[in-house]
């Protein structure tokens, strides 16, 4: 079930309804009770929402959370069987998740490798969201065994923190530390909380059925055919494709933290403006924020960091990136892609060590400016292996930007909506957020009080906006897949 | 929260949808604003738009006009010029993606001069079966005096159309009727309503009609094509005009900078049996045949501009865009002149 579809509508509408009614029982039995109601039903509703299109992956989604409920108790006992728990807890997701998403790739691979046909692929459909939620997993077994988090005696909550709807399929990959606390509190729907919630959902449904998914008109056709097309029209598309991904992710993200709080629970912000980074370390501070904090805690850092002299830095950071570009999906260019951050980000480290730059080093406007947009193209050359089918289909784009080709001139103006859009959302967060003298990362989003007119006159012209230019597609959220 | 306050609250709601509807309608008279159509009650088409009305469309091109005193879009009102050629088409001709003065039937009065006057009675969803129930109608009321053009962009019919239009059963294309008729005049519900149908499109499993992708035309297909262009011939040859039938195929491109000639959605080589078989009727029933092909690959060869799409459209997909009805209408100039030279 897509966040964008009518069925989602129908469906948290129903959620909605219940866990308003809910607050009533508040008055007639404890509040661990009623907290326990709510949970179960959540709990319910996510494995619905899961099983929507296939029901079966439900049962692939429950293996998963007893085995999790089972070792990380066992762990937190801190007895003999500690590490054989510890490592079913963390290899079980990871088989999984090997099985269902690269076993092929890696046989195929070898395969090619050898010249050889292979024959023992198996016929398996990548569950939707697996990525996400076997991250969920795993780093839950880990904070356990870390000490960070205590296990959970109530295999409802841990459940619910694997399959809770609103980020099981695309994220934002959520601690356990940040969201099994929330499960012990009175957290429902209130007035207070959709009037936040609907405003943000509202805004990332906009991102993705307005801009993100007329732009993949573009996108699609130009990546297809990249040599049909001029290098003007090439470059347009790669602009264009940047701008896709970035509200397509980030407007499924919105849907997820406005559905959630809507629902009382807070998920933490996913990006933050990422296109205004001066360097690739600051992107990946601000593009899927949850992903990269995720691999930095339980890979970079397990892998020694910066701990064991430069050369393992650096050759950390290439593995780090790797695997996340691995994790994004199975193919070799999305391996390319991670490579190529992994060596944007050893570059910046060696250039901040030449330089000798202290940490908070801020630098003055026009170099500021030069290292925007010099990121913002590294960003993008990268985007092309991330978008493109294969090494040849790169190619093809690359050539066509760099030998001026001639060709089909397309100038999609959603090209140029799409940038209208971006520049008018970051000068209105910086506004506000420089009149409320706070800091452009505390929250990106702006609320209309929706208890005035003119407030509510806003938000539903935005609806009725977003309702006339939506684009009906049959585009999944291009995170869908991983 | 108490009873007063919520009502106080709804209220403010209610103003609010109130304002930002009335803001949208604004926005949607310019967005995407098609006057609403009803029954043509003189036959001569399924149905016709409201006459002298506004148009905008920026969903498909970015154009903007108003329909004629008879309800199509034409440069000039019925009546202030006798008509010399009729042009029948569907959306693809109707036009309301480019400015009027774009269109084939503009362009070609442009060509002729004061020689021909050019009519064009084109609406969505006609085809060649509509065109020719709808035909003695047609001829009757506007009389052109040379020559009825037909633009057809698939050779392939579905069967039933074929027949129920050859047997005088083939149903009125609908059109709104009252409350709904009225709710279209609203601009943003239209846009609404043509939203929802895209949703509704994405959710039903697509069907294809004509062929059943044999390379060979079928006997049902040619008895049908062969009836549908007896009956252009008679009436043609008793309302005194000469018949044309120009075809128009979209193109896609191919990384290799090649395009592919698609009849909709197949590939023209694919049904190449049942292409050979409509020109040779054609032939047989004295209509000319205007294959568009080659100049629209000309055209891209010279260019690198498709005849179909727009810059918010994919390139090559949807309806005729300013160029594709310019070669068009090229095309039947010289066609026309070269008839009118050898005659």
């Amino acid at each position: 079930m897509s966040f964008s579809s009518l069925e989602y509508i129908i469906f948290f509408g129903i959620v909605l309804v219940v866990m308003a009614i809910s607050n009533a029982l508040k008055s007639k039995c404890k509040i661990e009770t009623v907290q326990q109601i709510r949970h179960v039903f959540l709990l319910i509703m996510s494995y619905i929402f899961y099983g929507w299109a296939d029901m079966k992956f439900c049962f692939l989604m429950l293996a998963l959370t007893i085995v999790s409920y089972v070792t990380s108790l066992i762990v937190a006992k801190r007895d003999k069987y500690e590490k054989a728990a510890t490592v079913l807890g963390v290899v079980t997701p990871l088989v999984i998740l090997g099985i269902f998403k690269y076993f092929n790739f890696f046989v195929d691979s070898f395969a090619q490798l050898l010249h050889t046909s292979s024959s023992v692929t198996l016929s398996l459909v990548l569950p939707v969201g697996i990525s996400f939620y076997t991250f969920q997993s795993l780093s839950y077994t880990i904070d356990v065994k870390r000490g960070k988090i205590e296990a959970q005696k109530d295999f409802i909550n841990l459940a619910l923190y694997i399959s809770f709807f609103p980020q099981l399929v695309a994220g934002p990959i959520v601690k356990a530390e940040d969201f099994i606390p929330q499960l012990h509190e009175d957290r429902s729907v209130s007035l207070k909380n959709l009037e936040k919630g609907l405003q943000i959902f509202v805004l990332g449904l906009f991102k993705k059925i307005v801009i993100a998914d007329r732009l993949s008109i573009f996108v699609d056709e130009v990546f297809e055919t990249p040599s049909a097309f001029s290098a003007l029209t090439v470059v347009l598309a790669v602009i264009s494709y940047s701008i896709q991904i970035y509200f397509d992710f980030s407007g499924y993200s919105d849907m997820a933290i406005g559905s959630a709080k809507c629902l009382g629970f807070d998920l933490r912000r996913n990006f933050n403006f990422p296109y205004i980074s001066k360097n690739v370390s600051e992107f990946w501070k601000r593009w899927h924020i949850s992903l990269s904090s995720w691999l930095m805690e339980y890979l970079y850092i397990p892998l020694g960091g910066n701990r064991k002299g430069v050369a393992r830095t650096y050759i950390n950071l290439v593995i780090t990136m790797l695997l996340g570009g691995l994790w994004h999906g199975a193919s070799w260019t999305f391996v390319a892609w991670g490579l190529f951050h992994g060596i944007g980000l050893c570059v910046h480290k060696l250039y901040k060590k030449i330089r000798k730059l202290p940490k908070d080093y801020k630098g003055s406007t026009i170099p500021n400016i030069i290292s925007t947009v010099c990121t913002y193209i590294f960003v993008c050359f990268g985007w092309i292996f991330f978008r493109a089918e294969s090494f040849a289909n790169a190619w093809d784009v690359f050539r066509a930007m760099f030998t001026l080709q001639g060709g089909v001139q397309h100038y999609y103006i959603w090209t140029f909506v799409a940038i209208a859009v971006v520049i008018v959302r970051f000068v209105s967060v910086t506004l506000r957020n420089k009149k409320a003298n706070e800091a452009l990362t505390t929250d990106s989003y702006i609320y209309l009080p929706l208890d005035k007119t003119w407030g509510l006159t806003l938000f539903s012209l935005f609806i009725m906006l977003t309702a006339a230019l939506a684009y009906f597609s049959s585009n999944p959220f291009i995170y869908f897949r991983f | 929260m108490k009873f007063r306050q919520i009502i106080l609250w709804m209220m403010k709601a209610f103003v609010a949808v109130v304002i930002s509807f009335a803001i949208m309608c604004g926005f949607s008279f310019f967005y995407d604003n098609v006057p609403a159509h009803f029954d043509n009650l003189n036959n001569s088409t399924d149905y016709k738009y409201e006459s002298n009305k506004f148009y905008s469309k920026a969903t498909e091109g970015i154009a903007f006009g108003h329909t004629n005193n008879d309800g199509f879009n034409n440069e000039l009102d019925l009546g202030e010029k006798d008509i010399d050629i009729l042009l029948m088409g569907s959306s693809q001709e109707e036009a309301f993606n480019v400015k009027t003065s774009e269109s084939t039937a503009a362009q070609l009065n442009r060509l002729f001069g004061n020689n021909y006057y050019t009519y064009s009675i084109a609406h969505s969803s006609q085809t060649l079966p509509y065109f020719v129930r709808n035909l003695e109608s047609a001829l009757k009321t506007y009389k052109p005096k040379s020559y009825v053009l037909f633009e057809v962009q698939s050779i392939l019919i579905t069967p039933e159309i074929a027949q129920n239009a050859l047997n005088n059963t083939l149903e009125r294309l609908s059109s709104a009727k009252g409350i709904a008729a009225d709710l279209q005049k609203v601009p943003y519900l239209k846009v609404l309503y043509h939203q929802f149908n895209d949703y509704k499109a994405l959710k039903a499993t697509p069907t294809v009609a004509g062929s059943d992708n044999t390379n060979t035309a079928t006997d049902e297909y040619t008895q049908n094509i062969d009836g549908l262009m007896q009956k252009i011939e008679e009436l043609c040859a008793k309302y005194n005009v000469t018949p044309i039938i120009y075809y128009q195929p979209h193109l896609s491109l191919n990384n290799d900078k090649t395009v592919n000639v698609l009849n909709i959605d197949t590939p023209l080589n694919e049904i190449s049996g049942f292409y050979n078989s409509y020109v040779s009727l054609c032939q047989k029933h004295n209509i000319i045949f205007v294959d568009m092909t080659d100049d629209f690959l000309k055209n891209y060869n010279e260019k690198q501009i498709l005849p179909h799409g727009y810059c918010n459209t994919k390139v090559g997909v949807g309806h005729l865009n300013a160029e594709g009805h310019r070669i068009i209408a090229e095309r039947l100039y010289a066609t026309i002149e070269e008839k009118a030279v050898t005659r």
